[in-house]
């Protein structure tokens, strides 16, 4: 494979002969990391508690 | 960021998924039943119900994969577009195709984009190609280099073939794709994804363009890429099942998946833009097999862009989309191995956040599919440990009895278990033959008798295969398990014939298993070995099997359309394959090169 390159000159492809020339164009574009974590499972045993055992709510507060 | 599209299913999707559960249910039940029926009758114990457990998931797993083969020979009534599609491509939106590569046959590789570039200029597309190498080994690198001399010279293709060598393999081959949409992503709206066995016709580049074109939500259009290049007996009937079932249950997946599809890595186009905004995948927090780089990254990237509310869809019916796939079961095992630690490793994603229901229901059919291997493998020592360990029977439970009272008969529900679920396996391979015969598609795999003559085969071979590859798979499981990181090497492609002595080397251990378990049953349980012999006998000849199985096949077995009608792009890679092998044994002088590249 290495002497088939020699044999193939520049001229014949229209590239340079510097591989890290080779590369598509720059065009930049954002690319986000995403999460993944899953979200804390929050249980608020105390207020849940407090609602089954008294029937308050005190989840969302409204004004009356 | 665009208005979320609502993925919520039809009522075709919803029909189909409740056909297909409710079908599993029905069949893991009556196993489970008759499982429970048989071990009452000498006093059901922890062990039974554990036993019970089994079969009851087991049997689920088949029963659903049975279902989307029934369900695939449905037709589609929906439109695969949403809307009208166009006759030409959007001339504002550039395609780039994606080739990311690490440590591939650099001559096979390349050839293949040049096949795959003089079908697209026939198509009158005028679409990128974009080399993405992440080879580190210098002599290989030195070869890509060679072989991208020989492809811009046959294609003529400087200004639209670049070749990039990335320094940092950060994040394997989506960390390759990530680092070129971050880096060159802007100028593209589409980008077309493939492997480096990858072929694709220009009509089916085309075909996915204008399907992207025709629906501003499709984030991704993944298409069913047919096994191309098969030679060895394995190869072959591999290729002959994807062929001849894979359309079908893949359209069965379609009628599930709604707009939630899947994505397998390759021979798919994606929206760069909705890639960008939802698919840069984070490190996992602790050390490999878990942590780490997210190996089975395609699965994951569909479940994203469906959290960002983009249509991703899969389409059989797109012609012109091939692949390469593993030579013998030695290939096969170590490709499996790499896939079951991605897919287990996705039980660290099941909980992630926004996820589509139907996207989490994906990672645990990707995790079970391994897992149901190991379930397998333990029923079968637990029903040998149960027989060895019962209790003697009591002829006389009572002690003022006159006659004895014998153990009843377990015959007929082990009979009616075995039954189902073989049933299982091979009702909807049977279903699409007798589909295929009176559609005429049997034409297509050298007619009728030849069609029902390789699906037979197909149905003894992998039948004689499956206590092997349970072993594989059962072994690859419990190394994850343990947390032992097999890596992520590179495809084993073109690996061919093994030796009968290559073979034993690498399945010694299954004979010992089969060989061992056979005596114990014989000595211990005799009364099961019936049972355990078309499990023990194909473990005990395994290096045969895989020996035998990794020869040349007769073309006349296993026929698929490829073999009656090469494509163009199949054969024009042959073609340039050819040649260029010729040129790199026996280099040409520049001026008859410079000839032949004309």
């Amino acid at each position: 494979m290495s002497e088939t390159r020699h044999h193939i000159s520049t001229a014949m492809t229209g590239i340079s002969d510097d591989p890290s020339t080779w590369g598509p164009p720059e065009a930049p574009l954002h690319m986000p990391v995403q999460n993944l974590s899953p979200a804390p499972v929050r249980f608020g045993f105390v207020t849940h508690l407090r609602q089954v055992l008294s029937g308050l709510r005190t989840g969302h507060q409204r004004e009356i | 960021m665009q208005t979320k599209f609502d993925l919520s299913p039809d009522a075709a999707t919803i029909t189909a998924r409740s056909l297909a559960i409710a079908f599993a249910v029905f069949a893991a039940g009556g196993a489970c039943l008759l499982v429970v029926e048989a071990d009452r009758q000498d006093g059901f114990q922890i062990w039974d119900a554990f036993r019970a457990m089994l079969i009851l998931l087991t049997t689920a797993w088949l029963a659903w994969g049975a279902a989307l083969g029934l369900i695939g020979l449905v037709p589609q009534r929906r439109s695969r577009t949403g809307r009208a599609m166009g006759s030409t491509p959007n001339p504002d939106y550039r395609t780039v195709v994606l080739v990311p590569i690490c440590n591939e046959d650099a001559i096979a590789t390349f050839a293949r984009i040049a096949a795959m570039d003089h079908s697209i200029r026939q198509a009158g597309l005028d679409l990128d190609i974009v080399i993405l190498s992440d080879t580190r080994a210098e002599d290989k690198q030195a070869a890509e280099h060679a072989a991208f001399r020989m492809l811009i010279a046959e294609t003529h293709g400087a200004g639209r073939i670049y070749y990039r060598n990335r320094k940092d393999n950060r994040g394997r081959k989506a960390g390759n794709v990530e680092d070129f949409i971050v880096k060159s992503g802007g100028a593209y709206k589409y980008a077309v994804t493939l492997d480096a066995d990858s072929l694709m016709s220009g009509d089916a580049f085309r075909t996915m363009i204008l399907r992207m074109d025709a629906d501003p939500h499709l984030g991704l259009l993944q298409t069913l890429p047919q096994m191309t290049g098969a030679s060895s007996f394995f190869a072959r009937a591999l290729q002959f099942s994807a062929a001849f079932h894979g359309p079908v249950f893949t359209n069965g997946l379609e009628q599930m998946q709604g707009a939630v599809g899947p994505y397998w890595g390759h021979n798919a186009i994606i929206r760069v833009d909705a890639f960008a905004q939802s698919c840069c995948l984070p490190e996992l927090p602790g050390k490999a097999p878990f942590g780490g780089h997210i190996l089975s990254h395609d699965y994951v990237e569909a479940a994203l862009l469906a959290r960002n509310g983009w249509r991703v869809l899969a389409d059989h019916s797109i012609d012109g989309s091939f692949e390469e796939g593993p030579e013998n079961v030695l290939a096969f095992a170590k490709r499996d191995r790499r896939w079951c630690q991605g897919n287990l490793q996705h039980m660290r994603l099941l909980l992630a956040p926004g996820l589509a229901n139907w996207s989490r229901l994906v990672f645990v059919q990707g995790i079970t599919a391994y897992l149901v291997s190991l379930f397998w493998a333990v029923f079968l020592l637990s029903t040998i440990t149960g027989a060895i360990f019962a209790p003697e029977p009591d002829y006389f439970p009572d002690p003022n009895q006159l006659f004895p009272v014998f153990p009843s008969d377990r015959s007929r529900e082990i009979i009616a278990l075995a039954l189902g679920i073989i049933g299982l396996l091979i009702l909807p391979k049977i279903a699409i033959l007798v589909d295929a015969a009176m559609t005429a598609r049997t034409r297509g795999f050298g007619g009728i008798a030849r069609a029902v003559m390789s699906v037979l085969t197909e149905i003894l071979f992998t039948s004689m295969l499956a206590p092997i590859m349970l072993a594989y798979q059962t072994r690859a499981v419990l190394q994850v398990l343990f947390r032992q990181d097999g890596g992520w090497p590179a495809n084993a492609r073109g690996e061919g014939t093994l030796t009968l002595a290559q073979a034993a080397r690498s399945s010694l251990w299954i004979v010992t298993i089969g060989a061992l378990s056979l005596l114990a049953v014989w000595y211990l349980a005799p009364h099961l070995m019936i049972w355990l012999l078309p499990v023990t006998l194909p473990m005990i000849a395994a290096p045969i099997l895989i020996a035998w199985s990794s020869r040349p096949a007769l073309q006349r077995l296993f026929t698929v359309p490829e073999d009656l009608n090469l494509p163009p792009v199949v054969s024009a890679f042959q073609d340039i394959h050819a040649k260029w092998c010729q040129q790199t044994r026996d280099p040409m002088p520049v001026e008859k090169l410079s000839h032949a590249a004309v």
